[in-house]
């Protein structure tokens, strides 16, 4: 089965995203594709590659990019959500001299259509958050 | 339709009003508060199945023994089970 994730919460102020994660481990575990995970509004938090938490606590944002290169899954961060809160793709930010290494390893940015494509092509949505 | 409901608030209770008797509930996050058995003032409707994240009540320090017997309990295993035994799924915020 064709599984999409979506995220609309920040990491460690809510549990959506270590949620998303245990239910994505599940679900590969038992045979499914999980074709996209679409971070969205604060969910964009998730991708900043900037995140150092303490070395004793889960680092939510290096699992993600661990996914991306283990499993290939496609991690896509929405682009106005992520312009508003000044997580810049590299050509913007170097166009308007923002910082231009915002974003961490395995994400990407792009707009609505590649949530609206997750949705359609997948036999199941679930969006993790509030 | 599963419905995944992760407050413990109205949204919940507005969540069983709109449920039917096709659909199933899972508590995930802090909507597993409403799973205790005392003192709660959710009424659940029990031609409902409710499913509760065990692994968030673990983490909320709630045992099965404080629950409504009603309730049944998933691993994140049984909640991929329920996704792919229900369509749509429908995170009820």
């Amino acid at each position: 089965m064709k599984i999409s994730i979506q995220i609309n919460a920040s990491p460690y102020q809510h549990q959506a995203a270590d949620t998303a994660w245990h239910f994505i481990q599940a679900a590969i575990a038992r045979g499914h594709e999980v074709y996209r995970v679409f971070f969205y509004h604060d969910g964009i938090y998730n991708a900043a590659r900037d995140a150092r938490p303490p070395g004793d606590e889960r680092d939510i944002v290096s699992r993600w990019s661990s996914l991306h290169s283990d499993k290939g899954v496609d991690l896509v961060v929405c682009v106005s959500s992520a312009q508003r809160r000044g997580l810049l793709e590299t050509s913007v930010a170097k166009k308007v001299g923002g910082y231009e290494n915002a974003l961490a390893d395995g994400f990407r940015i792009a707009g609505l259509g590649l949530l609206m494509e997750a949705v359609i092509d997948s036999d199941r949505h679930i969006i993790f958050g509030e | 339709m599963l419905y995944i409901v992760n407050k413990n608030n109205d949204v919940l209770v507005d969540c069983i009003e709109r449920a039917s008797n096709d659909d199933v509930i899972l508590l995930v996050e802090n909507a597993i508060y409403s799973a205790i058995e005392a003192g709660s003032s959710v009424v659940f409707d029990k031609n409902i199945p409710v499913y509760a994240l065990e692994p968030d009540m673990k983490a909320r320090g709630i045992g099965r023994k404080q629950s409504h017997d009603f309730i049944q309990y998933v691993d994140y295993e049984g909640f991929v089970e329920l996704v792919e035994k229900n369509n749509p799924v429908r995170s009820y915020f």
